[in-house]
């Protein structure tokens, strides 16, 4: 990696000076970090939701080398997306793993990862570090940068504005269907699993494209807070599913802000999977104008002590606007939490939009709660919200042990059924993997549990 | 031959059955009778090793001491069909039954005890009526083949037309050899059919242990 170091203590102007200038950025971006500055001095932590007072801010490493993200080597332990990938491309199993097996540090030059580049390239799509982005596109960059999640939203994202580094850079030009995922596996120097990450993300008029972002391996953290923003504009009738899978290690604050601007006829689906971290508070929000769509989906695994604030927030801006929020929370364990929260803005002149949001919770042994709130300035617009706990008891547990099943296998047939539907909004390749890495906790917990 | 010696429960420290001796030879069909409360389904639970229910005694199928085993290692010999069982709303019927590893075989049984198939449909124990209950569990019994059956009061609730069937299946499993555990306080079961050996249980301890006559005594229980 190109940086080796790390920077701790006081958050001040001197620190975010010391960032600009080790990763050589452009001077526009000096402003925007110190805004960030000052709008996480000046704002607080939310007065409502978990307890944040816990996280010292003297102790977090506000800069440091990206982390190494576990990456598989031998084919059958990818991913059955990017096993797809490899094929659609004409690469055999026997050529994957011979270079890729072993030969980590040559990943980024290694002609698999060629491949996947030439292809990106013969599109036209841009595919790489955001903080590399800043230098050689610095014009487009400008263009969106903190214009979809301001540096004074929240103290988070103004702290991300302030200190980020790492994460992605994705553009696609017009009318060009990204026909494979993109992942930050298929390329070494894209970590985007810092502390501190920012993903730009922008899709010109009839484009598509989809992010996967995480793993299924639990990810080690150095530092306990992880702060990330994520923006998407997507232009007129373009179309972006941005895809989540959350495996923090079980120390970290999780306090992202993600959030898309999307033009007439546009659409973003978010689909996150929350497994890891202690605190999880993550709104996936979307912007609507004329005829967009936005669909939120979320499934959060809260297991001993682990708290997830958790659901989605819609600006409905435009006529015929339409969206869909789907939050469900498996609580599993004493000290687990799972709350839904929705917020819904529809207003004055999103006339006939409509927004359908859910809010469930499995809950074996927790807490949960909804809060659903409807902000509605439009009257020709229609909105409904279902909120809905359903317990699996010891009661239930044992009639379904009399039945034949074992605590484990009766935990991962509710489990999986409960999410059944919700999976069925998301394309089958992703399917599969998000199953899978449900599956694998669920062991885990049925093992010790 | 199924066998129960010097079984004590308690639940939460409350002793809920004492000193119950109780055996079951294949082909035969034993009736448990009692007042409500007495221990009659603590006792069913028990021998499925409810975790909540504390126990002492032996419970003994063939030559195997089931006493301890898990649940679900017990359910792969025991049949029990509950008197309440709970509805779990989220997994649906069909989903659980292909779970339990259960063919189309199903559909003709929901035929012979008209139970209606979009339940099938339906959250499991779901928005089922009182008969409908008692009639799927009679139905999950006749799935797969177990040594012991227990059906828990399975005759409330039911039409005289499905217990004439459900006296049919006892007899069916009867000649098969298989032990059947009937926990009931209603006489209405056994006109075509008579139980081999009549247990009365008051107050967590058998009081009577006799032959059919005995049933006279439970109308009297009847509450």
């Amino acid at each position: 990696m190109k940086y080796e170091r790390v920077l701790r203590g006081d958050l001040n102007e001197d620190l975010i000076g010391k960032i600009h200038s080790i990763l050589e950025e452009p001077e526009w971006l000096l402003e925007y970090r110190l805004k960030g500055l000052e709008y996480f001095k000046k704002l607080r932590n939310p007065d409502w939701g978990p307890n944040l007072s816990e996280i010292d801010f003297k102790k977090i490493a506000y800069f440091a080398s990206p982390l190494i993200v576990p990456r598989p080597v031998r084919w059958e332990e990818l991913p059955e997306f990017i096993k797809e990938v490899y094929i659609k491309l004409g690469l055999t199993k026997e050529y994957v793993e011979r270079y890729l097996g072993g030969a980590v540090l040559q990943f980024d030059s290694s002609p698999v990862f060629k491949k996947v580049r030439e292809y990106l390239e013969s599109l036209g799509v841009i595919f790489m570090p955001l903080s590399e982005a800043v230098k050689d596109y610095s014009g487009l960059i400008k263009k969106y940068f903190s214009k979809i999640v301001s540096y004074s939203d929240n103290k988070y994202a103004a702290l991300n504005t302030a200190v980020w580094s790492g994460g992605i850079f994705i553009y696609v030009p017009k009318n060009v269907k990204v026909d494979i995922p993109l992942h930050a596996y298929f390329r070494i120097n894209l970590e985007n699993v810092g502390q501190f990450e920012r993903t730009l993300i922008v899709v010109e008029e009839n484009s598509e494209v989809t992010y996967v972002e995480g793993c299924s391996a639990p990810i080690l953290s150095a530092s306990p807070l992880h702060a990330a923003v994520v923006e998407a504009y997507v232009h007129k009738n373009a179309k972006v599913n941005y895809i989540t899978l959350q495996n923090w290690s079980k120390n970290v604050y999780n306090l992202p802000t993600k959030r898309a601007f999307v033009e007439e006829g546009g659409k973003i689906n978010w689909i996150s999977v929350e497994l890891g971290g202690k605190v999880s508070m993550l709104y996936p929000s979307a912007i609507l104008k004329d005829n967009a769509v936005a669909e939120i989906y979320g499934i959060s695994f809260a297991k001993k002590n682990q708290i997830f604030d958790t659901g989605g927030k819609l600006y409905l801006n435009g006529k015929n606007a339409r969206g869909i929020i789907n939050s469900i929370g498996i609580v599993m364990d004493e000290g687990s939490k799972v709350t839904h929260r929705i917020d819904v803005f529809i207003n004055k002149g999103s006339k006939n939009s409509k927004v359908f949001s859910s809010c469930r919770s499995l809950l074996i042994n927790g807490e949960t709660e909804s809060f659903p709130r409807f902000h509605v300035e439009e009257e020709d617009s229609y909105y409904n919200n279902e909120s809905k706990t359903d317990i699996l008891d010891e009661e239930r547990f044992f009639y379904l042990e009399a039945r034949g099943f074992d605590r484990s296998r009766a935990l991962r047939m509710a489990v999986l059924g409960y999410f059944e539907d919700l999976l069925d909004k998301v394309p089958d390749i992703y399917k599969l993997e998000i199953k899978r890495v449900v599956e694998v906790d669920i062991e885990k917990y049925g093992s010790v549990g | 031959m199924f066998k129960i010696t010097k079984l004590n429960a308690w639940i939460e420290d409350k002793r809920i059955l004492e000193d119950i001796n109780l055996e079951v030879r294949p082909g035969e069909i034993v009736l448990i009778a009692g007042p409500n409360g007495s221990g009659k389904t603590t006792l069913a639970r028990a021998i499925l090793n409810d975790p909540k229910i504390k126990k002492e005694g032996k419970i003994i199928l063939g030559e195997k001491d089931i006493t301890n085993l898990p649940t679900h290692e017990i359910s792969k010999y025991i049949y029990l069909a509950f008197q309440y069982p709970p509805d779990i709303e989220f997994l649906l019927t069909k989903d659980f039954l292909k779970e339990m590893g259960i063919s189309d075989e199903i559909y003709s049984l929901f035929d012979y005890l008209s139970l209606p198939k979009d339940i099938l449909d339906r959250g499991l124990l779901t928005g089922f009526s009182g008969g409908e209950r008692k009639k799927f569990e009679i139905l999950l019994s006749l799935l797969k083949d177990y040594n012991v059956y227990i059906f828990d009061e399975p005759d409330s609730g039911l039409d005289s037309e499905s217990i004439s069937k459900l006296s049919k299946i006892l007899v069916d499993l009867k000649n098969k050899g298989k032990c059947i555990i009937v926990i009931s306080h209603i006489s209405r079961l056994f006109i075509d059919i008579k139980p081999d050996r009549v247990y009365i249980i008051e107050r967590g301890r058998i009081k009577k242990v006799g032959g059919y006559e005995l049933l006279k005594d439970v109308e009297k229980y009847e509450v």
